[in-house]
C-alpha cells in the first residue's frame, strides 16, 4: 500500500510562498512590488568531497576516460542540489559526447603544441587560421550546450546567441582596448555579459539585457581606485617587511634577497589584497551580469535578482584560497561548496506570474566538443 | 506497492502529483489532483524509460517515452525497479557513498599520481623521444633556431682560432659517442642570455660568446660542453618537452576547474624533472671528461665563474629551481677530480 505519510518531492512545489521583493540599498537590481522566488542550494561538502574524490581516483585509473562521466555526475550533483521554488535544476547532458568533445578538443591541441615544437610558424599561423576563427564558435557551443542541457520543471534553456554575435563581443570589443590603452575593460565585460545573458531562452520565454547596464563601469571605477590604494599598501607593507627581515637578522646587503625563503614569506601578505580586489570584482560582476538580465516582457517581466554581498564573497573566495593551499587541494570539495552556496543563496526570480512556463517546442542536441573547448573564458558568472 | 512523484510533461512547467505503481514489466501512472495539466496515460514499459542513475540520494528523474519526466524520490523501492540498467554508475554511487572508500580513493590518487610523475611519464617520454625520427628532431631544431635568431641571437664575435681550438678539444669527446654526427655545436652572441649554453632537440648544441669570454682555459669550456652534450646524448631536451607537456594536460584534465591553483605546484613539479635532467648530464660530463683525460676540476672551476659572474646564491636550491644548487655541483665535480687524482698516486 502508498505510504501517504512519506514526503515526496511533489509536497514542495508552489512552496514556500514567494516573499515580496525588498528593493532595498544593498541590492541596487531589486525592482519594487514583485513576488520574490529565491534560490537555494543545499549540497555538502563533506558529500561533495566523496564524489569529487572517487572522480579523481576514477579518471586517474582509467587515465582520463572516466573524467566525461566525473563531469556529468558533477554537474548533476550542483544542479540536483540547487532548487527554485521547490524544484531541483536537472544537469541533462550524457558522458559519451562530452567524452567525444574532450577527445576532439585534446586533438586540436595535441595539433597545436605539436606545430609549436615542430616550427613556431607553422603553430602560429595554426593559431590565427583555425584557433582563432573557432574561439567564438567555441564559445557559442559551448554556451549553446550549457543551455540545452539545463532544465528545470523538465523544460530545458536553450542560448540563441550567434556566431558573429560571439565575435564581436570577444573578439572585436577586447581589440579596441589595444587604441583605448585598456580603459574600455568595463565594455568588455558587459559585452561578454551582454552575450550570455542576453540570448537564453526558457521555454517560450527569452531573455534581454539591459541596454544601458548598470554595474560595470562604476565597479572598474571603483576597482582603479583600490588598485592605487593597493598599491600604496604594498609599499607599506614591503617597507615593513624589510625592517621585519633586518630585525632578524638577515643580512640583505649580499643581495641575495630573492634567495632566501624566510624574504619570500614576508613578502606573502603583499599579495592579499590583489587577491581579494580581484574576488570583489568577480562578485560584482556576477551581481551585474545577472541583475541586467530579464525575461518576459513589459506586462509580465521575470527579473533575475542577485543580492551578492562582494566583499564577504571576496573574504569567502579568500579564505577557500587560502584553505586550498594549506590543506594541498583537499579542501577544494569543502570550498566550491561554500562558494556555489553563497552565490545561489544571494539569487532569486522575481516575476509577477507564478512560475510555470510553456516548452517552445523546438529541441535539438548540441554536440559537447565547443563545450569541452572553450572551458573557461573570460568570467564565469554561471553559478556553477 | 506505490510511489509517489511529480509528473512533468515537458509542455508545461506545472508539476502535477501522481501516484506510481508497478504492474508487471510496466508503471501505473495516476494524477492525485484534478489539474489541466493532469496525465492520462496508458501503462509505461519500464524498459521504455531512461532512469537517472543514483547520485547523493537526490531525487531522480525517469524520463517516458514521448520526452515527460517523473521526479521521485530515490528509494530501494524505485532501485529495485530499475536493477537492469546503468550499472557503472550504480557501482559510482557506491563507491561515492562510503568514507572508507573516499579515503581509499584519496590513497589511489596520490599513489597513481605519484607512480605517474615519477616513472610513467619519464618512462613514456623517453620511449617517444628515442622513436621520433632523427629528421623529425632536427626539423624542430631549425624552427627553434630561426626563432632563435629572430629573439636576438647574433654571428658569434668569438675569434675563428679559439672557435676552432674550442671544437678541435671538444671533437673527440663526440666521436667516442656512438651517431656522433647526431651532435653539432654553433658559437652565437646573444647577449640577452648572458653566459649561457644550451642543448636543442636533435643534438644541436649552441654555446654563447659571453660564457667563452668568461675564460681562457679552454678545458673550462670543454666541461660545459660536456654537459651539454650529457643533454643531447640523453635526448634532455625532447623529453623535457614532452613529459612537461604531458603533466600539464593530465592535470588540466583530472582537477578541470580548479586547475589555475595548480600553476604554481606544476612549475614546481617540472622543475624537479629539470633538475633531475641537470644531474645526468653532470654526471655525464664528468665520466666524458676523465674517459678524454681533463680532469673535472675543470668543470668545477667553470661552474665557480659562473656563479661568480651572474650572482647567484650557490646554495640556493628550491622546489621551483630549474638547476640544483651550484656549489653542490661544485662539490661533486671537485670530488670526482680528487678521486681521480688519488687513484693516479
Amino acid at each position: 500500500m502508498a505510504n501517504e505519510t512519506d514526503a515526496t518531492t511533489g509536497a514542495a512545489q508552489g512552496d514556500p510562498a514567494p516573499e515580496a521583493s525588498a528593493g532595498s540599498v544593498d541590492n541596487p537590481y531589486a525592482t519594487p512590488q514583485l513576488p520574490l522566488y529565491p534560490l537555494s542550494f543545499d549540497g555538502k561538502g563533506s558529500e561533495y568531497f566523496r564524489i569529487w574524490i572517487v572522480n579523481i581516483a576514477l579518471s586517474v585509473i582509467t587515465i582520463g576516460i572516466y573524467s566525461a562521466w566525473a563531469t556529468v555526475r558533477t554537474r548533476r550533483y550542483f544542479y540536483g542540489k540547487t532548487t527554485l521554488d521547490g524544484s531541483p535544476f536537472q544537469f541533462t547532458a550524457k558522458p559519451i559526447p562530452i567524452l567525444v568533445g574532450r577527445i576532439i578538443a585534446l586533438v586540436l591541441f595535441l595539433i597545436y603544441t605539436f606545430l609549436l615544437q615542430y616550427n613556431i610558424a607553422w603553430g602560429l599561423i595554426y593559431l590565427a587560421v583555425v584557433i582563432l576563427p573557432l574561439a567564438p564558435w567555441m564559445i557559442m557551443k559551448s554556451l549553446q550546450f550549457r543551455a540545452r542541457y539545463t532544465a528545470w520543471r523538465n523544460i530545458p534553456f536553450g542560448f540563441t546567441g550567434g556566431y558573429w554575435q560571439a565575435v564581436v563581443a570577444y573578439i572585436l570589443v577586447p581589440l579596441a582596448l589595444i587604441p583605448t590603452l585598456g580603459i574600455i575593460i568595463p565594455e568588455v565585460w558587459k559585452a561578454s555579459a551582454k552575450y550570455q545573458f542576453g540570448n537564453l531562452t526558457y521555454g517560450t520565454q527569452h531573455s534581454s539585457f539591459t541596454k544601458k547596464a548598470k554595474g560595470f563601469w562604476n565597479t572598474y571605477g571603483i576597482l582603479v581606485l583600490l588598485t592605487i590604494a593597493g598599491y600604496f599598501a604594498v609599499i607599506a607593507l614591503g617597507v615593513a617587511a624589510y625592517f621585519a627581515v633586518t630585525a632578524l637578522g638577515i643580512d640583505m646587503a649580499d643581495g641575495d634577497v630573492e634567495g632566501n625563503p624566510l624574504f619570500g614569506l614576508v613578502l606573502l601578505p603583499l599579495y592579499v589584497p590583489f587577491f581579494v580586489i580581484a574576488f570583489w570584482v568577480k562578485g560584482r560582476l556576477f551581481n551585474a551580469s545577472l541583475g541586467n538580465t530579464k525575461f518576459g516582457d513589459e506586462a509580465a517581466p521575470i527579473l533575475l535578482q542577485p543580492t551578492l554581498p562582494c566583499w564577504r564573497y571576496a573574504w569567502v573566495l579568500f579564505t577557500n584560497l587560502v584553505l586550498v593551499v594549506l590543506t594541498l587541494g583537499i579542501f577544494w570539495p569543502w570550498a566550491k561548496v561554500r562558494e556555489v552556496r553563497y552565490k545561489t543563496n544571494h539569487l532569486a526570480v522575481a516575476s509577477a506570474l507564478p512560475l510555470a512556463f510553456e516548452a517552445s517546442g523546438d529541441a535539438g542536441d548540441v554536440g559537447a566538443a565547443g563545450a569541452e573547448m572553450s572551458g573557461d573564458f573570460g568570467f564565469d558568472s554561471s553559478l556553477f | 506497492m506505490a510511489l509517489e512523484g511529480q509528473y512533468f510533461s515537458g509542455m508545461h512547467g506545472e508539476g502535477v502529483r501522481v501516484r506510481i505503481r508497478k504492474v508487471g514489466p510496466s508503471l501505473e501512472i495516476a494524477a492525485l489532483e484534478r489539474s489541466a495539466a493532469a496525465p492520462r496515460l496508458a501503462p509505461v514499459p519500464i524498459a521504455d524509460i531512461e532512469i537517472e542513475p543514483p547520485l547523493a540520494g537526490m531525487a531522480r528523474h525517469l524520463r517516458l517515452p514521448g520526452g515527460a519526466v517523473l521526479e521521485m524520490e530515490d528509494t530501494p523501492e524505485l532501485s529495485s525497479w530499475f536493477q537492469h540498467t546503468g550499472r557503472l554508475e550504480r557501482f559510482a554511487n557506491w563507491l561515492e557513498a562510503h568514507w572508507p572508500v573516499a579515503i581509499g580513493s584519496l590513497i589511489v590518487t596520490a599513489a597513481a599520481s605519484w607512480g605517474i610523475y615519477v616513472y610513467v611519464l619519464p618512462q613514456a617520454a623517453k620511449t617517444l623521444a628515442y622513436a621520433m625520427p632523427q629528421s623529425w628532431q632536427n626539423d624542430i631544431a631549425e624552427g627553434s633556431t630561426k626563432v632563435l635568431r629572430q629573439i636576438g641571437f647574433f654571428e658569434s664575435n668569438i675569434p675563428l682560432e679559439r672557435q676552432i681550438a674550442i671544437r678541435e678539444a671538444f671533437a673527440p669527446m663526440v666521436q667516442a659517442l656512438p651517431d656522433p654526427e647526431r651532435y653539432q655545436l654553433e658559437f652565437r652572441n646573444a647577449p640577452l642570455f648572458g653566459p649561457n649554453a644550451f642543448a636543442l632537440p636533435g643534438g644541436r648544441m649552441v654555446l654563447l660568446d659571453d660564457l667563452v669570454e668568461l675564460t681562457d682555459e679552454n678545458d673550462e669550456i670543454i666541461g660545459v660542453l660536456a654537459h651539454e652534450l650529457g643533454h643531447a646524448y640523453h635526448r634532455h631536451p625532447l623529453r623535457n618537452a614532452l613529459q612537461s607537456g604531458f603533466l600539464s594536460i593530465i592535470v588540466a584534465v583530472t582537477l578541470g576547474d580548479a586547475s589555475g591553483l595548480a600553476s604554481l605546484p606544476i612549475v614546481g613539479l617540472q622543475a624537479t624533472y629539470t633538475r633531475n635532467f641537470e644531474k645526468e648530464a653532470d654526471v655525464f660530463a664528468i665520466e666524458a671528461m676523465q674517459r678524454a683525460n681533463i680532469s673535472p676540476a675543470a668543470l668545477a672551476r667553470m661552474f665557480e665563474k659562473l656563479r661568480d659572474s651572474v650572482g647567484v646564491n650557490g646554495d640556493s636550491e628550491t622546489w621551483l629551481s630549474s638547476h640544483p644548487a651550484i656549489n653542490d655541483r661544485i662539490r661533486a665535480a671537485d670530488e670526482a677530480a680528487r678521486e681521480d687524482q688519488s687513484s693516479e698516486r
